[in-house]
């Protein structure tokens, strides 16, 4: 499924403001980023259900633009999973069957092996409003699968479910996928979901992708502060570009304090913007580290704690310590911070300023 | 101020039970001299019509008084509900904290209570007591009947006609919610409930006779007047459900394979079938009840509240309770009806 | 004398019983969490101390007042709904001055109280818009501004975060425990989220099914749980199923299902007993010997990458590797999963199995 120059505008706002994505057969394909960037608008023109202003659809070649959601073969999956409340389980999964007038016999082995898949075969008799928000996921899954979509459509499938039920959730749900040989566009705004369950991320901003990539690469070279700090949390360190070669590069801020980094493209002397996973960051002993600090707060995370170190000049950095660790530092000691150079990126500052690049809400 | 509006609409063009209420109260059939309302005066003005042609221009005069009156109303609320806001600074936390606790929502409460018993139950099934005052052997129950099932056939009838046509009408309003057509049906649809009944009626009788001048099936008539205001009913109620629903759900159908129609079929449908047939309910029991429109419309029709009204103007005071009795109870089941409908749409 | 305390406070909604013997004591102070997946009556618990509702049994004290008969409004607290239900009609500052106004303070207090609320969480500027204008986390803020600005001593939350994204959520949590410790309140925070409990108490009440599993800091509740529920639903955990061999001073040696024979912490149990092994995912290590498994999915997860195996026992292992020696890992090779004594802990094994034990739903 290829989406080309994708536009849509809303009384007030641009919902999409050139969206090019392009989605593989069999991939599992996770659309993230934060509310009201546009997911939801990509899925919907996916599906049929937004016309876009301007841009095309396309499956295999074929130009699907303006062709009618039923015609499309592309199931949606809503948040609230939609499930028809007047109909039992039974009937909700074999809806597309019925429509597509497929036998009885034939029917009634799909649901079976559908049943069976989604672990509800007890439940066939019930009616949505007696299940469990999990099992209607389930419920709402084996609906979409029992007309062989060509692309399943998930809109933040496990956002209604508990966190601890999410996680559970995810695996069920890709391995799912993977059995079935599905393509999947999977929406949604939880960074650790996307990189658990994707082939590939699409970083959705303003009604433009981004970024797409493994999440390995999405994850490791970000193109931007944004993703940077979207995908994992980062550390930022302000300067300008002190000199840069094959081997590395290193930034300078307005004290005079210099951190490395790996080569760079932004030409020295320019504003620029370092950036550091927090789970890259280390702590280390003041003398060693290029940059020092005081330790402000620890977080409890349960494996890991969360340190968050006050640097002066340059703000907070946090970084991450194993629990076992923990009994080492406490609140108010003066830490060393820093990285090895490979992990560290730098970017041109960004035009608007850094706090509103990084904004999500 | 939606509901307000409905009562001052109402009331200002209810005509059966005023006449039935003043007819019962002078003990004579009412004429020119007596106290009228509006609606009165148009029936009073429509019987006499029949043998005076002269009075059709003060009969026209009135009626359109009326509608335009109805209209005037309609505006004003619906630009004064937008101007008022309570004073929501000023606060009394004493008083208000007095009359929150203890006593006062107890009395609130009881004199709500107490207001429907006597101002509203009471004196509606006071009637019931006139089983006492004869026996039902000796009336002639005929004529009674014949009223009644032209007023079901009626009922029916209208009923009918206005699923089939309003809910295609409250599918297009309520899918075209942003269109500025189908914001403009929303308010047309409405109209019909606050013009008075008797005006719509007169209108729509001074219409059709100019097309049939020999009035050669005033059952036809009938059931129009009546499609004019039970129609806004049903759509009403059908825009309501329609938009009470997820619009997911029907998309959710529509990307698993379902055309338009059957997603409407399939999904749409069972989860207002409840709503549809409440207004379908709503739209018969007005109808039946309808006296105003019925009079205005052909002068001397014969459906069972214009046989009431005729009873009473005669002094047969107990036909005329007996026939209000059967009346009362047969709307009662329907109502029950009703309920009974809405309350399974706890979707 | 505690704050908050219930004792022996129940309720029923019919037959239906949402809440069952729960004693719980809050001291002046606190930031406590009630913590447990949808349904086992963590919501009922925060309105029953509210006023919202009446226990059907036990008393509820605040400030060592009983408050049978007590209406809402005289209890003295500040509540924070999940959906925000901020008054749609008034702007910012009429929403937040909503406490003061009510209350009837003085003219002067009227004026200033709201504002330092609204300076606090960072939205004066905001002051005159709508709250539709506004973001899910600057509406959650300002919700948040208006509980405080009543002046209530104990804070209500309920599920505060669980509408907003991810990343919002995170930004947030930290801003909510920073303001509210600041302000010496007390709080009471509702959620279904053990990442937001762990790192915003001070103390996590774990519920299930209407009554308190356990509770305890964060950290106990993560390193030595006293119950198997808590130790699968705070953070990670395997869990294997065995029987103990023998149990001797510094450890217990436990036959799992495959007849392999592993280690773990020293326990009260006798050979013969039936136990469930619980260890965490970081501190299981692949080594030389151990249990036997064959690996069947290697997900990465930004800083480390999560393998999952499936040991001869049947039994679904997880465990954590850095992210460079992901690569020495394929799925089908066999691995041998170890890990130290002290690092897993032995739980009786439940009746009617594992599973049923720790069910979400």
């Amino acid at each position: 499924m290829t989406l080309r120059g994708i536009v849509k505008r809303f009384s007030d706002v641009t919902a999409a403001d050139g969206l090019e994505l392009t989605v593989n057969d069999h991939e599992y394909l996770c659309l993230l980023g934060p509310t009201g960037a546009g997911k939801t608008t990509a899925l919907r023109v996916m599906a049929g259900l937004t016309v876009p202003d301007e841009g095309t659809v396309l499956f295999d070649d074929r130009d699907v633009t303006s062709l009618e959601p039923e015609k499309r073969n592309a199931v949606l999956l809503s948040q609230t999973y939609s499930l028809f409340p007047t109909m039992t389980v039974a009937d909700n999964v074999l809806f597309g069957p019925d429509i597509r007038k497929v036998s009885d016999q034939d029917k009634e082995q799909m649901l079976v092996s559908l049943l069976d898949l989604v672990r509800l075969t007890s439940r066939a008799d019930s009616y949505p409003r007696e299940l469990s928000g999990g099992m209607q996921q389930r419920c709402a899954l084996a609906r979409a699968i029992a007309t062989s979509p060509d692309v399943l459509l998930l809109d933040e499938p496990l956002r209604a479910l508990d966190a601890r039920l999410r996680i559970d959730l995810r695996r069920e749900l890709k391995s799912l996928a993977q059995t079935l040989g599905l393509t999947v566009v999977h929406v949604t705004h939880d960074q650790d979901e996307a990189l658990v369950m994707a082939d590939r991320i699409a970083i959705v901003r303003a009604g433009r992708i981004v970024q797409v990539g493994t999440p390995e690469e999405v994850f490791n070279e970000p193109v931007s502060p944004f993703v940077a700090n979207f995908v994992g949390q980062s550390n930022f360190f302000i300067g300008t570009v002190a000199c840069s070669d094959p081997n590395g590069s290193m930034v300078e801020d307005q004290f005079g304090r210099r951190v490395k980094a790996r080569p760079t493209d932004v030409p020295v002397g320019q504003k620029a913007v370092l950036a550091v996973k927090v789970g890259h960051t280390h702590i280390l002993k003041r003398e060693v580290a290029p940059l020092h600090g005081r330790i402000e707060r620890m977080l409890f995370e349960g494996r890991v704690v969360h340190v968050d170190v006050q640097i002066e000049g340059v703000g907070r950095f946090s970084s991450k310590i194993p629990m076992s660790y923990q009994g080492r530092y406490k609140v108010g000691d003066e830490v060393g911070i820093g990285w090895n150079r490979n992990k560290a990126k730098v970017f041109p500052y960004p035009e608007g300023g850094l706090e509103n690049e990084l904004k999500v809400d | 101020m939606t509901g307000a509006i409905l009562c001052f609409a109402r009331s200002l063009s209810e005509t059966g039970g005023t006449i039935i209420a003043l007819a019962t109260l002078y003990g004579r059939r009412m004429v020119e001299g007596d106290f009228q309302t509006g609606p009165t005066l148009i029936g009073l003005w429509k019987d006499a019509s029949v043998t005076d042609p002269s009075l059709v221009p003060a009969l026209s005069f009135v009626s359109i008084l009326l509608i335009i009156l109805a209209l005037v109303l309609l505006l004003l609320l619906k630009l004064v509900i937008i101007k008022v806001r309570l004073p929501m600074r000023k606060v009394w936390p004493t008083p208000e904290k007095l009359l929150s606790r203890g006593l006062f929502p107890k009395l609130k409460d009881s004199s709500a209570v107490l207001f429907l018993l006597l101002i509203v139950l009471v004196p509606s099934f006071f009637i019931f007591t006139y089983v006492l005052t004869g026996s039902p052997a000796q009336a002639d129950w005929g004529p009674f009947v014949d009223a009644l099932v032209i007023s079901f056939v009626v009922a029916s009838a209208v009923t009918l006609i206005d699923l089939v046509t309003g809910i295609p009408l409250a599918l297009y309003i309520a899918k075209n919610r942003s269109g500025r057509l189908s914001q403009m049906l929303d308010v047309l649809v409405n109209v019909p409930l606050i013009v008075p009944t008797a005006a719509l009626g007169f209108s729509l009788g001074l219409f059709w006779s100019n097309i049939d001048p020999n009035a050669s099936a005033p059952i036809l008539l009938i059931i129009l007047a009546h499609i004019a205001f039970t129609y806004p009913l049903v759509v009403r109620n059908v825009v309501g459900a329609v938009e009470g629903v997820d619009p997911a759900f029907e998309e959710t159908a529509r990307t698993l394979g379902a055309r338009p129609l059957q997603s409407f079929r399939r999904v749409l449908f069972p989860m207002i079938k409840g709503s549809i047939l409440a207004g379908a309910i709503m739209a018969f029991t007005r109808s039946l009840g309808e006296t105003g429109a019925t009079l205005a419309v052909v002068a001397n029709a014969n459906t069972a509240p214009v046989y009431i009204v005729d009873l009473v103007n005669e002094q047969s005071y107990y036909l005329a309770a007996m026939a209000c009795i059967i009346l009362i109870i047969i709307s009662y089941v329907f109502m029950l009806l009703l309920r009974r409908f809405t309350r399974e749409e706890v979707v | 004398m505690p704050l908050v305390e219930l004792r022996g406070v129940s309720k029923r909604f019919g037959k239906v019983v949402a809440s069952s013997g729960i004693d719980l004591r809050i001291e002046d102070g606190e930031y406590v969490t009630i913590l447990g997946p949808s349904g086992c009556g963590k919501t009922t618990l925060i309105r029953m101390i509210a006023g919202i509702l009446e226990p059907s049994e036990g008393q509820v004290l605040i400030g060592g007042r009983d408050m049978k008969g007590i209406p809402i409004e005289e209890r003295d607290i500040g509540y924070v709904f999940q959906n925000i239900a901020l008054f749609p009609h008034l702007n910012v500052l009429e929403n937040v001055s909503y406490g003061p106004v009510v209350k009837d303070v003085s003219d002067e207090e009227r004026q200033a109280v709201p504002k330092r609320y609204l300076e606090l969480v960072n939205l004066l500027d905001r002051m005159r818009m709508f709250p539709s204008a506004l973001s899910g986390g600057e509406q959650q803020k300002v919700a948040l501004a208006r509980a405080l600005a009543s002046g209530a001593r104990l804070l209500l939350l309920d599920e505060p975060l669980s509408a907003l994204d991810a990343r919002v959520r995170m930004d947030l949590r930290y801003e909510l425990r920073r303001i509210t410790k600041d302000l010496g309140l007390t709080v009471l925070h509702v959620t279904h989220d053990q990442e937001e409990a762990m790192t915003v108490s001070d103390r996590i009440v774990l519920m299930r099914s209407g009554r308190i599993v356990e509770t305890n800091t964060p950290e106990m509740m993560y390193r030595a749980p006293k119950e198997l529920f808590t130790a699968n639903f705070i953070g990670e955990t395997n869990l294997l199923d065995g029987v103990v061999v023998a149990s001797e001073d510094d450890r217990t040696v436990v036959e799992v299902r495959d007849g392999s024979k592993v280690e773990a912490q020293p326990s009260r149990f006798e050979p013969g007993d039936a136990v469930v092994i619980s260890v965490r995912p970081e501190r299981v290590h692949a080594e030389e010997k151990g249990l036997r498994a064959i690996v069947r999915s290697i997900s990465f997860m930004g800083t480390y990458i999560r393998i999952t195996a499936e040991a001869d026992s049947e039994d679904i292992m997880g465990f954590d590797v850095r992210v460079p020696r992901g690569r020495d890992f394929n799925v089908g090779d066999n691995v041998h999963l170890g890990w130290s004594k002290q690092s897993a802990l032995v739980f009786p094994r439940p009746p009617g199995g594992i599973a049923e034990a720790v069910k979400l739903e």
